[in-house]
């Protein structure tokens, strides 16, 4: 063989890398229309929804975590700290979701940025006196707080839309009124004794305690760290033992565990909750969409 | 062994070969009828070890034509044993001496194929050729120098080739051991095998073998010892780094293996 | 006490994590003979790490994880076979060029995925508890090819891994004996990563053979033994994650390494000691 024999694969991955390189900065140029908007940055495409729905076209809304996107793990990008560093103002959950949101913000270096947490003020639930746990939202009733925060907020930064951003809120939180009652409403086709939760990471306490669940445990402790053998092995038995029904893993993490643990304990297993993101695909685009979707798998799942 | 009484057992013609499109050896040609034993000698970088390897195909010829038996040499390599001048194996190794010896059935046995009595009985022969029986199970690292370059012959023995080509055999090993390879290779030669050694024992070369192969990049005389070896001829091969001592009767050679 | 040693085993996960650590860690054995007595324990290294990237593709295209891997280990292999032959710079460094370049293509695949960070993990540092059924059939196809390449070509791989020039000279194709190796070496890591990680395999490739070298001076032996070492700290690495809870890869790594010092320990007491005796 020729010396020429190894051109071709340096080549290919040269090629393959500029054609990732040349798709990865292809920059979010749809803001030109929006001179005018406020310009908000937050963590969370649930957030950005919830945001999206009180600012309506008064505001241009950034989520810095892609749909799909793993929050608890997340490696900002440059490209992040640009965002933050556009925005009048930025949202966050906190409690300890975003544990990387501070140094970002700090990169972007803005005086002036108002800051908001959404969760600040709010009871939070912690596990056995570990770290408040941050997925207040899935209880609708911590979501419609969210959202009078991020009406007066908003309303403090651009005056002049304040009225306009109320009228919005006011009509949104009809909305989430309506979705709690339906929730309840539909939890009810699920017998008691089987409203049992298992899922990857613990997102659902707030869930479970507004709409009458118990929760069974979880595969990981905490997301990016793999349990152990002796924890598997006590999930599983926690399983067996409670006679739960099904075990659900959320979209953003890998499947697989969930899938094998489900299988070797004999149970249901469901793998498309969405919890801290909003879903690519038209299941779960929207806050009330992720709830609804939720509640109807769950339902289908347990009842 | 062969029922064909073959001219030449090996046969080169006009033979160039080298490194990296330089020349180490140039328009070699020779050729060696079966049963004889043919010295190669020359100054270090002369080309020897070049030769013996172009010979096997572990380095490519630039030109030329190596024959053995009047058949292409590189076709028929397994009838070819080798002795490399340096043995660079990795002496922990987890191997006995007679696992090496074994090696050298290998070609024999063939791919794939489990080693028969036959094989054990071959090794066994070639240890107690070679003095190692006591040590057929010593582990390979554990013997001396000069034990080991007996044993990488005893492969070669176990291999049962028609042609051997020994790089140094004698180099760095004690006096006994020397004699009793050099014994060791005129047995072979009296079976009908053809021995080819390089070698700076010039004396064991005049009283012992067949022929000599003057070489230094070319091949500066070849033919039997006492006819090559005259004063000219070895000046040619070696320059000056040749001393010739008068012994006696006897005209003694001393090579300078270090040719400064 | 049989309490004790039965209680991990309850479940299914948890004995196909220990038929799947101790058939991968058979294996890693076998070719880790080679490995560690050829001086391979970097390119062992690097091919686990040129890996990545085809498990990421696999990951990305939702396609076979393993097939993926393979395909980028064995091509490589290849590479560092082709490299080794006509390069210019020494094996080492074409090595180090290749597997780095390789693994950060990985990384940045892996980049563009997004809730990348908990997959990475499992990828970098295996999850055997994730051990389903099919991988271990897959695990079990591939370490029968290995066994049987082995077993067909022992000789052959002996000569080759002593004395290589010889082997040359006999008129054995040692290049392709070399890519027969490498392509060995390469399937071993594909199936070892879903046990211990791209990080850790070098470990169970080089850590018990090494350990079964200081114990023999014989080939054959050298394997058997590093199986049975290798089959023990998959054994003793499950139980103490269980009891323990640990990780159990890392586990598993850790007693093997222990076994390693322990025997070397031993021996130079034994050294040590022989003059008093
Ligand atoms: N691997 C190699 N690469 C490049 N040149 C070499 C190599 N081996 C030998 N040579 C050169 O080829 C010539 C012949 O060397 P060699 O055959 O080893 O001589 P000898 O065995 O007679 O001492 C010398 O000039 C030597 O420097
Ligand atoms: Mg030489
Ligand atoms: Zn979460």
């Amino acid at each position: 063989m020729s010396r020429t024999s190894l051109q071709p694969l340096p080549s290919l991955i040269l090629v393959f890398l500029i054609g990732l390189v040349a798709c990865e900065s292809r920059p979010p140029r749809d803001q030109s229309s929006g001179a005018q908007r406020l310009i908000v940055a937050t963590t969370m495409t649930v957030l950005a929804d919830l945001i999206g729905q009180v600012g309506g076209d008064k505001i241009q809304v950034k989520a810095l975590v892609p749909p799909g996107g793993e929050v608890h793990t997340y490696q900002p990008t440059p490209e992040d700290i640009k965002n933050v560093a556009q925005a009048k103002i930025v949202f966050y959950n906190g409690a300890h979701l975003e544990e990387w949101i501070d140094e970002t913000i700090r990169s972007a270096g803005k005086q002036d940025l108002q800051i908001v947490v959404l969760s600040q003020g709010l009871p939070v639930l912690s596990a056995d006196g570990g770290e408040p746990n941050p997925h207040l939202w899935l209880d609708v009733a911590n979501a419609k707080a969210y959202v009078e925060k991020i009406r007066d907020s908003l309303g403090k930064v651009d005056t002049a839309n304040a009225a306009h951003y109320a009228d919005r809120a006011k009509t949104y939180m009809a909305q989430l009124d309506e979705l709690d009652k339906w929730i309840l409403a539909e939890v009810e086709a699920i017998p008691k004794a089987r409203r049992k939760l298992v899922t990857l990471h613990d997102a659902f306490p707030y869930f479970a305690r507004r709409y009458g669940f118990t929760l069974h445990g979880v595969l990981v402790a905490s997301p990016g760290k793999e349990p152990s053998a002796r924890e598997l092995t006590q999930l599983a038995r926690r399983i067996k033992r409670a006679e739960v029904p099904a075990v659900f893993a959320e979209a953003q993490f890998n499947p697989k565990a969930m899938e094998v643990l489900a299988r070797d304990t004999g149970v249901k297993v469901v793998t498309n909750l969405y919890n801290d993101s909003l879903s690519t695909g038209p299941e779960a685009n929207s806050f009330m969409a992720l709830m609804k979707h939720n509640v109807s798998q769950i339902v289908n799942a347990l009842k | 062994m062969d029922n064909k009484a073959w001219r030449y057992c090996l046969e080169v013609r006009d033979l160039t070969a080298g490194y990296d499109g330089q020349r180490a050896i140039e328009a070699i040609s020779f050729a060696i009828p079966p049963g004889q034993i043919v010295g190669v000698i020359g100054p270090n970088g002369a080309g020897k070890s070049t030769l013996f390897k172009v010979i096997l195909g572990l380095i490519p010829r630039q030109q030329g034509e190596i024959l053995l038996h009047e058949a292409p040499a590189l076709s028929q390599r397994a009838m070819m044993g080798y002795l490399p001048q340096l043995e660079e194996i990795n002496r922990a190794f987890p191997v006995s001496v007679q696992d090496v010896v074994m090696m050298g059935r290998y070609p024999r046995v063939g791919w794939c194929r489990r080693l028969g009595p036959k094989d054990y009985e071959a090794v066994r022969r070639a240890l107690a050729r070679v003095d190692l029986l006591p040590h057929a199970l010593t582990q390979i690292g554990r013997l001396s120098g000069g034990q080991q370059q007996r044993a990488f012959l005893a492969r070669v023995l176990a291999q049962d080739p028609h042609l051997l080509l020994l790089d140094e055999p004698v180099s760095g090993v004690d006096a006994t051991t020397q004699h009793a390879i050099f014994a060791l290779l005129e047995d072979l030669r009296n079976l009908g095998k053809t021995v080819v050694v390089a070698t700076h024992d010039l004396n064991c070369v005049v009283e012992r073998f067949d022929q000599v192969l003057c070489l230094n990049r070319r091949v500066i005389a070849y033919g039997p010892p006492r006819e090559v070896f005259r004063e000219d001829t070895l000046d040619r091969t070696y320059g000056n780094h040749l001393m010739i001592v008068q012994v006696g009767d006897r005209r003694v050679v001393v090579a300078d293996e270090h040719g400064h | 006490m049989v309490e004790l040693l039965t209680a991990p085993f309850e479940f299914g996960f948890m004995q196909r994590a220990l038929l799947g650590s101790v058939l991968v860690g058979t294996i890693c054995a076998l070719v880790g003979t080679y490995v560690v007595l050829r001086g391979l324990a970097f390119v062992g290294d690097a091919l686990a790490h040129a890996a990545f990237p085809g498990v990421v593709i696999a990951y990305m295209l939702k396609g076979n994880i393993h097939l993926g891997a393979t395909v980028f280990a064995l091509a490589t292999a290849l590479g560092i076979g082709l490299v080794s032959r006509r390069g210019r710079v020494s094996y080492d460094t074409a090595i180090g060029i290749l597997f780095a370049g390789a693994f950060a293509l990985g990384v940045l695949l892996m980049s563009t995925i997004q809730g990348y960070t908990v997959d990475l993990f499992s990828f970098l540092f295996g999850n055997v508890l994730g051990i389903s059924g099919r991988d271990l059939l897959v695990v079990g196809a591939f370490g029968a090819m290995v066994l049987l390449a082995i077993i067909l070509f022992y000789k052959e791989l002996l000569l080759l891994s002593f004395d290589p020039i010889v082997a040359e000279a006999m008129g054995y194709p040692v290049q392709a004996l070399n890519y027969l190796l490498l392509g060995l070496i390469a399937l071993t890591i594909v199936i070892s990563i879903q046990a211990v990680g791209i990080i850790l395999v070098v470990a169970l490739l080089v850590t018990p053979s090494a350990t079964a070298s200081l114990l023999t001076e014989r080939f054959f032996r050298m394997m058997v033994l590093g199986v049975v070492l290798a089959a023990l700290a998959a054994v003793i690495g499950l139980y103490l994650s269980y009891y323990l809870n640990v990780a159990s890869g890392a586990a598993i790594v850790l007693v093997s390494t222990c076994l390693f010092f322990l025997v070397l320990g031993g021996r130079g007491l034994r050294i040590s000691g022989k003059p008093l005796a």
